[in-house]
């Protein structure tokens, strides 16, 4: 048994409190910084900006990494990796668990459709971009990883996670080196060009006349009610919150299962499986909703247990420790020989990602085209929280689909292994 | 993609032209009325 004042017990904690401790001072300095407030730059990624400042700061002046220390255990760094990687499939599952209306117009549905084949086709003009970049970039530096440039997608279109996962699969199935701190950046990337990318569009269509920017309130947020119809109380021998968080860790342990022995019928897969483990994850999810339901139908359980809106709060929870865990744990010194290679793949994934959802909001989505663009770019640069808050800009209170069109889409994709 | 990210690294070549392939796939769907529109017109 550890001594309660051993590192080792608090290491995990001092980890999590840092990354909390940034998100606060990133939140504050955003408040604070009239640059960093109107660059839309999401506070999550502030946070972990500063992270990686301190540790380069730390590493100049006593030459350790900063979260490798005793302080954080030991192995700080490996553990913003898995936080990284269970926050994901954590995010994901929280929001697949949320009870969904499905009454749709054929236009609705069509405009959906259309959302989903816009996101799988971006993620390969992104995927062709990258891929190409990479192969000359192989043949002008010798041992450069020919495919690293497939990282892109994942980076841009779906964000740190994803990234960090198939950069490890690069790294320890296919030998690329630091292939995790390489998918981490192209994520960081991302969002610097959804933030960045999204206020330089605004600001140019706004002088120009073609936009008029919504006055918000903070207030402002989702459309979602606090409490639905027929749902247990928020307090009662159990707290709601508890209800769904054990909902949400049921569902991800029953992926672990399926990962566990999907490992051991394939061994040599196993590095690819445990990669997909928010796909498995989303799985597990629509099991437990569907075991619900049918509990519900038999009159087992007659209350309500998910709660919409405390789903969504613990994914967006999820996906903000995500992002700041991701972004915190890249090490500047492992990718310093990539620098050229990974600002030339930012720079072409936001020039394609741009141009392409541009000419398809304009052509397909007539209605609300400036809404559709800036939702769909913000989301397949950063993750879905850029794409709200550059929407957020021109239609505060979402009286267009183009949110909706993202949200409803992405339970169609899954299936397809796309999102 | 998720499946073609894991082929990249053994044969990069063939990843991207499944890559062009599925993308014009895609933008058949995608632009399907505009397409068939103008056929019919013609």
């Amino acid at each position: 048994m550890e001594n309660f004042w051993d590192f080792r017990v608090w290491g995990t904690f001092n980890v999590f409190a840092v990354l909390f401790a940034s998100l606060l001072t990133g939140n504050i300095l955003k408040k604070s910084c009239r640059f960093l407030r109107e660059s839309l730059i999401p506070t999550s990624v502030i946070g972990g900006a500063m992270l990686i400042i301190v540790a380069a700061i730390y590493k100049a002046i006593t030459k350790d990494v900063m979260f490798d220390t005793a302080f954080f255990g030991g192995d700080g760094t490996a553990k913003l990796e898995i936080i990284t990687y269970h926050a994901l499939a954590l995010g994901f599952i929280a929001s697949t668990l949320k009870n969904t209306k499905s009454q749709m117009s054929k236009k609705r549905t069509e405009e959906i459709f259309n959302t989903g084949v816009t996101t799988v086709a971006t993620y390969l003009v992104q995927g062709i971009a990258g891929l190409v970049i990479t192969m000359v970039a192989a043949l002008v530096v010798k041992g450069f990883f020919t495919a690293a440039g497939v990282l892109l997608p994942f980076g841009f279109g779906q964000g740190t996670g994803q990234a960090m996962n198939y950069g490890n699969i690069y790294e320890l199935q296919f030998g690329f080196n630091n292939g995790k701190a390489f998918g981490l950046t192209i994520a960081a990337l991302g969002f610097m060009s959804a933030s960045i990318g999204g206020v330089i569009h605004l600001n140019i269509m706004k002088r120009t006349g073609r936009l008029k920017l919504s006055t918000r309130n903070d207030g402002g947020g989702d459309n979602e009610k606090v409490e639905g119809e027929n749902e247990i109380p928020l307090s009662e021998s159990i707290d709601k919150m508890t209800v769904q968080i054990s909902l949400i860790a049921v569902s991800y342990f029953i992926s672990y299962g399926v990962m566990s022995l999907l490992a051991m019928l394939l061994p040599g897969m196993k590095s690819v499986v445990y990669g997909f483990n928010f796909l498995l994850g989303v799985f597990s999810a629509m099991l437990v909703k569907l075991v619900l339901n049918l509990f519900k139908k038999c009159k087992a359980v007659k209350k309500e247990y998910i709660n919409n809106f405390l789903l969504t709060r613990a994914s967006n929870f999820c996906f903000d420790v995500m992002i700041v865990a991701g972004v915190a744990a890249i090490r500047l010194d492992t990718i310093q020989s990539y620098w050229g290679i990974l600002i030339i793949l930012g720079a072409v994934g936001t020039l394609i990602t741009y141009v392409y959802n541009r000419i398809v909001a304009k052509v397909l989505f007539l209605d609300y085209v400036e809404e559709q663009f800036l939702a769909m770019y913000g989301m397949l640069t950063g993750t879905a929280s850029t794409g709200v808050i550059l929407l957020r800009e021109i239609d505060s209170e979402f009286k267009t689909p183009a949110a909706d069109n993202w949200f409803t889409k992405t339970c169609l994709l899954l299936p397809l292994g796309f999102q | 993609m998720m499946l073609l990210a894991t082929l990249a690294p053994a044969k990069p070549v063939l990843t991207l032209i499944i890559f062009v392939l599925f993308f014009a796939v895609m933008n058949i769907i995608l632009f399907r009325k505009q397409i068939f529109k103008r056929r019919k017109k013609k």
